[in-house]
């Protein structure tokens, strides 16, 4: 639990399998955690009182999101990871399948890193997936 | 209210101001000119005394003079001096020649306290001296007893000093000739020695007046400079020994020997500011200066001066302190007049608000006798102003006891509201009122009866009963009223309630609408999301497989699986199109105006760069301007464009043509080509959506691109047509509408 460098909030199980083949394919070795909807990453991170649980935990280096998302939508994760303090560090990419130019202002205005649409095409899928971890993950120097 | 000084007072008080500060200045004025005039008479009697006291010094020194020259006669005149001289030269042992040479010498010693006289022969050599003397004294005034004997006379030296002993001298040269046939013979010389500090200098010095800078100098020129030649005054100096160069002009002395006569001003050795007169004296070189300081002459001026400035101030003063008195009086005068005036006023006008009175109003001494009564107490009782002052009050009353108690009632309280009493009036007629009264004190706060007023309340008595008569026939009024009203409003009320049942169907309509619109838009978005992700699923373990199991599949299999990936994602563009076409309707128009043949060439552009392996001929005719939005209009053109050059893909020479004209209420634009064209006969499916002329294996496409340029156009109020031949070729126009 403590090497957490990915974590993957994602409702479908098959883009989920999708993005671990990606990783998996082009070797990029990394540990990750997985939420099915939005609760049960906002649990992760807030305790019920809304305060960050620090603990002695590492963030995550990359929180890749989608916005469809069951009980809490992503757009409401991303908001509340970019409005506190302790959190809003945290490179979030939102991945999606949504080109909605109302979702993607809205993203942008509270604050995600980088806005992906899923591809359709399995091959670009793969290598979208790749290049945004990878830039993230090796390429991108964080604040600490 | 006392009036502001009026003008004229005004005017008074400038002419007062101005002839105060006119006859200040004249004072000023005057006292300044007496000033220089004093000033100026005192400088000429200081010249004229000065004047005389240099005369009286030039005639005691020239007196004295002539008294030396007289003495040294004495000697040159006697005929028989020289032979005795002579004798003694020739017999300088001879005691009885020697005292027959002295007698004459001694004689005139005695004369005059003469420093010495000395015997000198032509040798230059003294031969007998009353006094000691220094050995060479003959050859020093070998010069000027040459002259004497060149001139033969006596001659009368300038004051000289002697360094050796630093005495000053005045020597009278007396030569001593024989006369014979043949001329005169020098003999010898006597020289006496006069010393100025006897008699000269005193008298110089002696000012025959009283006062601290008198003063006479006396001086004589030498070559560039000044010499003085007595013992000064103020400052202790050695005769001769002080001078200063005749640059500095501004000494009276300088002035002096540079020739100045007479009543001078300067500036002397002291830096004094100082009157002088010059005098030369007769027969000499020399001048006298008499001077005395400006300030000792001033003195008594500047105690008149403080005089003269004391007299005008007090002079000034007492005028003004007069002018600022009779002011005064007259503005006293005036506000007391003023203030009696506004006091009567004021008492008229208090006394007429009282008797203007309506209410009747009476004082009352503490012991209940009426003291002042107003018109409107005479009216209600009928009795008059005589009669009633000095009477009890309470005899007016039809209840005397309850007017007493009330009286009574104002000292303990001070003050009584709406008391009611009835008056009884002297033709014996009632009449109701309320009194209020409230006590009337001093100054200095001592009770002196009481203020009462009364209001005659009998008209509003009878306006009472009246109101409540006519309030009871209007309420029976208004009942009547209600009631048609009432009966109106239920009228009212059914149509508005009509009316809102209509509104709420609009309403619910609106809702509906709006329900509709949202479901639609939920609906597409779903469509974009959740379709899309089988699809993507599809693909994703399709790749997998055909990269996981490359070698457990046949080739059949393979391409039976890459079948499925382009089919998954032809799908995906068929979802995409069907998206973009429905929310062509819901989007909302920006209308610009629009240079469309920019257009045309930005998308032919776009084209070309899509399509790097085709030639075709493209010719742009021209395309007049119009207004839509800049976007859809775009796409229009677009659709057309593609259309036209995927329709041409097997053509030797591809030709497009585009261009437009102005027609009479809307522009018409056209697109051309030369491609497979169509057949009129299915004219009605080639706007449909997902409608298509052609197999999808022959040309790609989703058979979307008309249906959305007909909505296009549609939302622009304009319209679309088409005319084709099957292998001849299509051409497709559409209108925009020319809108002010």
């Amino acid at each position: 639990m403590d090497n957490i460098d990915i974590v993957i909030v994602e409702d479908n199980y098959h883009d989920v399998e999708m993005v671990l083949d990606a990783l998996n394919e082009s070797g990029i070795k990394s540990g990750f955690l997985i939420f099915r909807d939005g609760a049960e990453a906002v649990q992760h991170f807030f305790d019920p009182e809304g305060r960050v649980i620090s603990g002695n935990l590492r963030p995550p280096k990359l929180i890749l999101l989608d916005l469809k998302l069951p009980k809490i939508n992503g757009m409401e994760v991303l908001k509340l990871l970019k409005s506190d303090d302790k959190t809003k560090y945290i490179p979030v990419v939102v991945f999606t399948s949504s080109n909605e130019a109302r979702d993607r202002k809205e993203s942008y205005k509270l604050g995600v890193n980088s806005y992906l649409v899923k591809p359709l095409d399995a091959d670009q899928f793969a290598e979208h997936i790749t290049q945004i971890i990878n830039y993230w993950l090796n390429l991108n120097i964080n604040v600490d | 209210m006392i009036n502001p000084l009026p003008r004229t007072v005004n005017i008074a008080l400038l002419i007062a101001l101005a002839i105060f500060i006119s006859a200040s200045a004249v004072i000023a004025i005057s006292g300044f000119y007496i000033y220089q005039y004093q000033k100026k008479e005192i400088g000429r009697a200081a010249s004229q005394q000065l004047a005389a006291i240099a005369e009286l010094k030039v005639w005691e020194i020239s007196n004295w003079r002539n008294e030396r020259i007289s003495d040294a006669n004495v000697i040159y005149k006697n005929g028989s001096f020289a032979e005795d001289v002579v004798k003694y030269f020739n017999n300088p042992l001879s005691p009885e020649l020697k005292k027959t040479v002295l007698s004459l010498i001694t004689a005139t010693q005695n004369s005059y306290q003469y420093q010495n006289i000395l015997l000198i022969d032509k040798n230059k050599a003294v031969r007998l001296a009353i006094q000691k003397h220094d050995s060479d004294f003959g050859v020093r005034h070998s010069d000027i007893i040459n002259k004497a004997f060149e001139i033969n006379d006596i001659i009368v030296s300038d004051i000289h000093r002697d360094e050796r002993n630093n005495s000053t001298h005045i020597s009278v040269v007396i030569p001593i000739v024989m006369i014979k046939k043949s001329g005169p013979i020098p003999i010898g010389t006597v020289i006496i020695l006069v010393d100025p500090q006897h008699r000269l200098y005193p008298t110089i010095k002696q000012w025959p007046m009283p006062g601290q800078t008198g003063e006479a100098l006396l001086v004589h020129r030498d070559g560039n400079d000044v010499v003085y030649l007595n013992e000064l005054r103020h400052l202790k100096n050695i005769p001769l020994m002080l001078r200063y160069p005749i640059t500095e002009t501004s000494l009276p002395a300088v002035k002096a020997v540079l020739g100045s006569k007479g009543a001078i001003e300067g500036i002397d050795y002291r830096k004094k500011k100082v009157f002088a007169v010059v005098k030369a004296v007769p027969d000499t070189t020399w001048f006298l200066v008499a001077k005395i300081d400006q300030e000792e002459i001033f003195a008594s001026l500047a105690m008149r001066f403080w005089l003269t400035v004391f007299f005008i101030l007090v002079t000034i003063s007492i005028m003004g302190i007069l002018i600022a008195y009779v002011w005064r009086y007259q503005q006293a005068k005036y506000y007391r007049e003023q203030y009696e005036l506004e006091y009567k006023r004021a008492f008229m006008y208090a006394r007429s608000l009282i008797e203007a009175s309506l209410d009747p109003m009476v004082t009352i001494s503490p012991e209940g006798k009426i003291m002042d009564v107003n018109e409107s107490t005479e009216f209600i009782t009928g009795r008059s102003r005589k009669e009633l002052i000095g009477s009890n009050f309470s005899n007016y009353f039809t209840e005397p006891e309850k007017a007493d108690e009330g009286y009574k009632l104002v000292f303990e309280k001070g003050i009584v509201r709406d008391y009611p009493l009835s008056i009884r009036n002297c033709s014996g007629q009632v009449i109701d009122v309320l009194y209020n009264a409230s006590l009337y004190k001093n100054d200095a706060g001592d009770v002196q009866g009481i203020f009462a007023a009364a209001r005659d309340v009998t008209a509003l008595r009878r306006a009472e009963k009246e109101l409540k008569a006519a309030h009871d026939e209007l309420e029976l009024r208004v009942e009547e009223r209600t009631d048609e009203l009432k009966q109106a409003n239920n009228a009212l009320e059914l149509e508005i309630n009509e009316r809102k049942e209509v509104e709420k169907l609009i309403a619910l309509r609106t809702k509906l609408l709006e329900v509709t619109n949202k479901e639609l838009e939920s609906f597409s978005y779903s469509v974009s999301h959740d379709l899309r992700a089988p699809l993507r699923a599809i693909d994703g373990y399709s790749r997998m497989i055909l990269r996981d199991q490359r070698d457990h599949l046949n080739d059949d299999a393979k391409r039976k699986f890459d079948l499925i990936r382009s089919n998954t994602q032809m799908m995906g563009k068929l979802i995409d199109d069907l998206l973009a076409f429905s929310r062509l309707g819901r989007l909302e128009i920006n209308m610009t105006r629009l240079d469309m043949e920019g257009l045309v060439n930005d998308v032919w552009m776009e084209l070309q760069i899509i399509n790097p392996d085709r030639r075709i001929d493209f010719k742009v005719n021209k395309v007049p301007a119009s207004k839509g939005d800049r976007t859809l209009i775009k796409q229009v053109y677009s659709n057309l464009l593609s259309n036209a050059v995927k329709y041409t893909k097997n053509r030797d020479r591809a030709r497009i043509e585009t261009g437009g004209y102005k027609g009479e209420n809307e522009n018409v634009y056209y697109v051309k080509d030369n491609g497979i064209g169509f057949d009129m006969d299915y004219y009605d499916k080639l706007f449909g959506v997902f409608q298509r002329l052609h197999s999808a294996d022959e040309y790609e496409g989703t058979g979307v691109g008309l249906a959305i340029v007909q909505r296009i156009i549609h939302r622009h109020g304009g319209s679309v047509w088409a005319e084709g031949q099957v292998e001849e070729g299509a051409a497709f126009y559409f209108t925009l509408p020319i809108k002010d």
